[in-house]
């Protein structure tokens, strides 16, 4: 799953999936605005057929947590 | 989409390729994703943009460019947008140091909606009394008359201001309809007001936004949740079908209307095959089911007819089985005389359409096909890859829904001149009949008995003058495209002349069909530009008109000389020439094949133009 939300990421982001690490987070990916964000989050819930609540769209704020909060759901 | 694809759109370096990769597609159902990729593609690989495209807002609608970039690229527009930060409209508009005011587009989206205009009649409705919502609806349409009088002011942009939508529940319940000032009517006044003030205004134009969710539904178009997290009101789907509606205005803004719509006949006019079950066996008319459905499509493509749309038929039958058809079956809403030219017969469909566009002269990417068969459409596709063939899916109930929501049939008003414009095309192919008749070219002219207008333009000429900036590609030397707010300077300032021709002959008027606007500079006369409608084409009209101005400004007049440009497209060849023809001389040669004329007064001669006779208002 984790080369699906690789993908993924990378292309919200427009950056080489070989830059998507579980580190990657807020702070250290500048392209990671909050609209961004937004683009990220509507691009994993329809991928992944979720819907986030608005506490899990506020706890992703890394590589990390996202695949954690899609472990919820899957 | 493929991952091929996307790989494709990431490498490429031409935005041509992405664009041509989007037309590919046929029903763009892309996930937002894709289409973020496509649009980042795009923009990296745009060179220059086609239209400049803003928006102000109180909700957030950053999305919006993307969306619409895409959509714009199926019809090879270049888009480049700027969206100014939340809530700001006023101070965008104000200062000259602002991201729009630097930006400076061509078209404006003003998108306000109510829950930031006015907080009271959206959460608190039922605690204001009747004379307070009143003075919230006042003031609701004073902010957007401000907004709008600013941007008249500080722009010289298209405005395209969106009206409101009725909340999906009233505060009131179902009782709402019996308040002494209702929720529902409170909004219905306020569109209404919008109408009303807006309707003489001819750089502002609404974008019904209340007709698209009662279309498409709030359910759809939002989420709540991305409402909340970051005050958007659509959701991605909902931007889709907003930046589609947008689309429709700004076809129309850069003069991309079609002006012509080639109709089959069995299966896309009237159920059945006539040649095979009869005039009595064709499915159309009132009072059964599939009579109709095609009842219906027939009765909008009349609508088409009276917006200023050419139809026309391109179908294998019978000829006469054809006519028969419209003559005998009395209760269809088309008749035999709403087509302005036929081809009915069994040649290969491209060939004919080919012969019908050149003897309606108009352009191959000026037209549209409609065909219920796969085959034709695909065959037409191939051979004449200008013309759009929409897909028509199997069940013709679903035809209405296709033809309507093509956004290549938008024009900003409709003129007089709209509603006369198929009758005026028929009555060419007419004219082209008689010239066959005649053969002497100028025993043709004389029996036509044209006579032609020249009137110094005034502000009631500035839609007309407008349609003809902004859709004339061939009789165009240098197709300058200038907005309405331009022509109104042009009529007052007195630097300029604008002229306007109108011409009728024995078989009718054909309204104004072309303009010359001048410059004078000192003793000099600048041509900016000269056009003629391609209906006019061919009768020597261009020359008249050019004697009138040598005569006016060189024999008559004080000035030393005109000059001319012309400035080559892929369209305008007709006038590759113009120049030459009349007796200019070349003065220079610009690197981007633009080339310069002049004419001086001492070898400004008349040419021969017969047959027309000449009235001038100027």
């Amino acid at each position: 799953m984790f080369e699906e939300i690789r993908e993924l990421v990378s292309e919200v982001f427009g950056i080489d999936e070989d830059e998507v690490t579980l580190e990657l987070s807020q702070q250290t990916l500048d392209k990671w605005d909050s609209l961004n964000h937004l683009k990220l989050i509507t691009a994993v819930e329809e991928e992944f057929n979720i819907n986030f609540t608005m506490d899990d769209i506020e706890e992703i704020s890394n590589v990390a947590k996202l695949v954690e909060v899609i472990g919820k759901y899957k | 989409m493929e991952k091929e694809t996307k790989l494709i759109i990431k490498n490429a370096e031409d935005w041509d390729l992405i664009a041509s990769i989007v037309q590919s597609i046929p029903d763009k159902n892309f996930s937002s994703r894709e289409y973020d990729l496509i649009y980042r593609n795009l923009d990296r690989t745009r060179k220059g943009e086609d239209l400049k495209f803003a928006v102000l807002s109180n909700h957030t609608l950053d999305l919006l460019p993307t969306y619409l970039s895409v959509l714009c690229s199926q019809d090879n527009l270049k888009l480049s947008s700027y969206v100014a930060p939340f809530n700001q409209y006023f101070q965008e508009l104000l200062l000259d140091t602002s991201g729009l005011l630097q930006f400076n587009p061509e078209l404006i989206y003003l998108d306000l909606s109510i829950p930031n205009l006015s907080p009271y009649i959206h959460q608190k409705f039922l605690e204001l009394d009747s004379d307070t919502k009143e003075a919230e609806l006042n003031n609701v349409i004073e902010a957007i008359e401000n907004v709008a009088s600013l941007a008249l002011k500080n722009t010289d942009s298209y405005i395209l201001i969106s009206n409101f939508v009725q909340p999906p529940y009233t505060q009131a319940g179902i009782a709402d309809y019996k308040l002494d000032y209702s929720e529902t009517e409170w909004y219905l006044k306020l569109n209404l007001k919008l109408i009303e003030l807006f309707r003489k205004e001819n750089r502002i134009f609404i974008l019904d936004k209340s007709r698209l969710t009662s279309k498409v539904g709030s359910e759809s178009l939002s989420s709540t949740k991305m409402y909340y997290l970051a005050k958007m009101e659509f959701n991605e789907k909902g931007l889709q079908y907003l930046a589609q509606e947008i689309l429709r205005y700004i076809i129309a803004i850069k003069g991309l209307t079609k002006k012509c719509l080639f109709l089959d006949l069995d299966n896309t006019l009237w159920g059945g095959v006539v040649g095979e079950d009869g005039i009595d066996g064709i499915k159309v008319g009132k009072g059964y089911p599939e009579g109709e459905v095609f009842y219906a499509l027939q009765a909008y493509f009349k609508t088409l007819k009276q917006r200023g749309i050419i139809l026309a038929l391109a179908s294998k039958n019978n000829p006469q089985d054809a006519e028969d058809a419209f003559k005998i079956k009395d209760d269809m809403p088309l008749t035999w005389s709403d087509f302005a030219i036929n081809r009915i017969n069994w040649q290969p469909k491209p060939q004919n359409i080919s012969e019908m566009i050149q003897s309606l002269n108009i352009g191959k990417d000026s037209a549209v096909f409609l065909d219920d068969n796969p085959v034709e459409r695909g065959l037409v596709n191939e051979m004449l890859p200008e013309i759009k063939v929409p897909e028509l899916h199997n069940d013709p109930t679903t035809y209405l829904e296709t033809v309507q929501s093509l956004h290549y049939f938008e024009k900003l008003f409709i003129t007089q001149d709209d509603t006369i414009k198929a009758e005026q095309y028929k009555q060419n192919a007419k004219r082209d009949g008689l010239r066959y008749e005649i053969g002497d070219m100028i025993a043709f002219l004389a029996k036509l008995g044209t006579v032609l207008t020249i009137s110094k333009a005034n502000t009631s000429h500035i839609k007309r003058i407008h349609q003809l900036f902004s859709k004339t590609n061939q009789f165009n030397v240098t197709t300058k495209r200038y907005n309405t707010s331009d022509i109104e300077l042009f009529i007052k300032d007195s630097d300029y002349e604008i002229n306007v021709f109108s011409v009728s002959d024995n078989f009718g008027d054909l309204g104004i069909i072309g303009l010359v606007l001048t410059r004078l500079d000192k003793d000099v006369v600048v041509v900016d530009s000269f056009i003629l409608s391609c209906r006019a084409m061919g009768r020597g009209i261009e020359t008249a008109v050019m004697n009138v101005l040598k005569n006016k400004y060189l024999v008559a007049g004080a000035f030393e000389k005109i000059i001319a440009m012309y400035i080559p497209t892929k369209k305008n060849i007709p006038v590759l020439d113009f120049f030459n023809e009349q007796g200019f001389t070349v003065l220079n040669h610009h690197e981007d094949n633009s080339t310069c004329y002049e004419l001086v007064n001492v070898n400004a001669e008349l040419l021969d133009c017969p047959g027309i006779e000449i009235k001038l208002e100027i």
